[in-house]
């Protein structure tokens, strides 16, 4: 009942959102339409984010008690993060097109995040190939753990490098000078709930596939 | 999880090729988004300097082998180098310097490789881009969610 209700309050919040993208907001002026990008690719960044610390915690908890819920945790974070930061850094390429002019740059940002991808998609990868031993999931949490160094690194780089891409525009590090209007900080936010509540549904669904599976 | 993995596989195939033969076209390359501060043509090679968003200075070359596009004050595009007319290429840059026209450039440390000028057409005319996100997005969410609903169906029934 109560997923149910959750699904529902997602399915809504993403219509609000939608809503919010395409008609209550102005076009950038400087930017164009493709702006508005920012309300998909910066949620999708968010996610993958605390995916992967997610993923970390929990690789780190099942290193120490070995309960295998911790490692299903892992597991289905680790997949679904994967599938947000693909998606952040698909945005992000068809967002650079039109605004750099090119469609990929080898700077600090988008280098760390491609990184990342790969190291989770490895991690997946991994797991599906050996079987489900005790020595395979420590291995796993291992990689984990090792692939979460990269998450601060990414999360960081726009700041400490200041190249192409925008600064960072949520959490500690955002600059007043960076943040955007009432209007684009409001629909952002509500493009980070709908998101971060997908993100949830899709992992709770994974969860419940692995131990079903078990 | 055999069609979650054979995913992984195509969609890895597919990135990792791609991604890595456009770094390393790119990889001494930089791109700077900024203003023309000055100009100045010496022997048919223009010396420019650029600032940048964050107040960084770049003064660099504009030499035979780089790629312009800048718009004129008629609102047409210019594609071409200084080997065709150096002094038209010097003007159509002061017009842009003197009207604070946002230029983006790559440059390798010294000389410029391609340098182009706000395209206000085409920034005006993005919505293809917008919706090329949002089609990519729905494509591989609802994949993802059809695949993991399928699964729990089949589990579901065997349980």
């Amino acid at each position: 009942m109560f997923s149910k209700l959750f699904t529902l309050i997602t399915f809504l919040v993403f219509i609000f959102m939608l809503w919010m993208v395409f008609w209550w907001i102005p076009i950038d002026i400087s930017q164009g339409p493709v702006a508005k990008t920012v309300f998909i690719h910066v949620p999708l960044a968010w996610c993958s984010m605390v995916a992967i610390v997610l993923v970390a915690i929990s690789s780190i908890y099942y290193l120490f008690n070995k309960k295998l819920f911790w490692d299903n945790l892992a597991q289905s974070t680790a997949e679904v993060g994967v599938l947000f930061g693909s998606l952040a850094l698909i945005t992000g390429i068809i967002w650079a097109k039109p605004i750099w002019g090119v469609w990929w740059t080898g700077e600090a940002k988008l280098t760390t995040t491609l990184i990342l991808i790969l190291i989770y998609a490895a991690y997946i990868l991994f797991r599906s190939l050996y079987t489900n031993s005790m020595q395979m999931k420590k291995i796993a949490a291992i990689i984990a753990v090792i692939g979460a160094i990269d998450s601060p690194i990414i999360y960081f780089a726009a700041n400490l490098w200041q190249e192409a891409h925008p600064v960072t525009v949520i959490g500690p590090l955002a600059r007043e000078d960076s943040s955007f209007g009432a209007d684009y900080g409001i629909t952002l936010l509500v493009s980070v709930i709908a998101f971060t509540m997908l993100f949830v549904i899709l992992t709770r669904l994974r969860l419940k596939i692995l131990s079903l599976e078990q | 999880m055999n069609k979650i993995k054979y995913l992984i596989i195509i969609f890895l195939a597919g990135i990792i090729p791609m991604n890595y033969s456009v770094i390393e076209a790119q990889q001494n390359e930089n791109i700077v988004n900024g203003f023309i501060e000055s100009l100045e043509l010496v022997d048919n090679q223009i010396n420019i300097s650029v600032i940048d968003n964050f107040g960084n200075r770049f003064n660099l070359n504009i030499v035979n082998s780089t790629e312009i596009g800048l718009e004129t004050q008629s609102g047409e595009r210019w594609v071409g180098n200084i080997k065709e007319d150096p002094n038209y290429v010097l003007e159509l840059l002061n017009e842009a310097q003197h009207s604070l026209e946002p230029v983006t450039l790559t440059h390798n440390g010294a000389d410029i490789i391609t340098l182009v000028s706000y395209e206000s057409s085409n920034i005006k005319n993005n919505l293809g881009y917008l919706a090329a996100s949002f089609i990519f997005l729905s494509i591989l969410f609802f994949g993802y969610i059809f695949i993991i609903n399928n699964k729990l169906q089949i589990l579901s029934k065997k349980k």
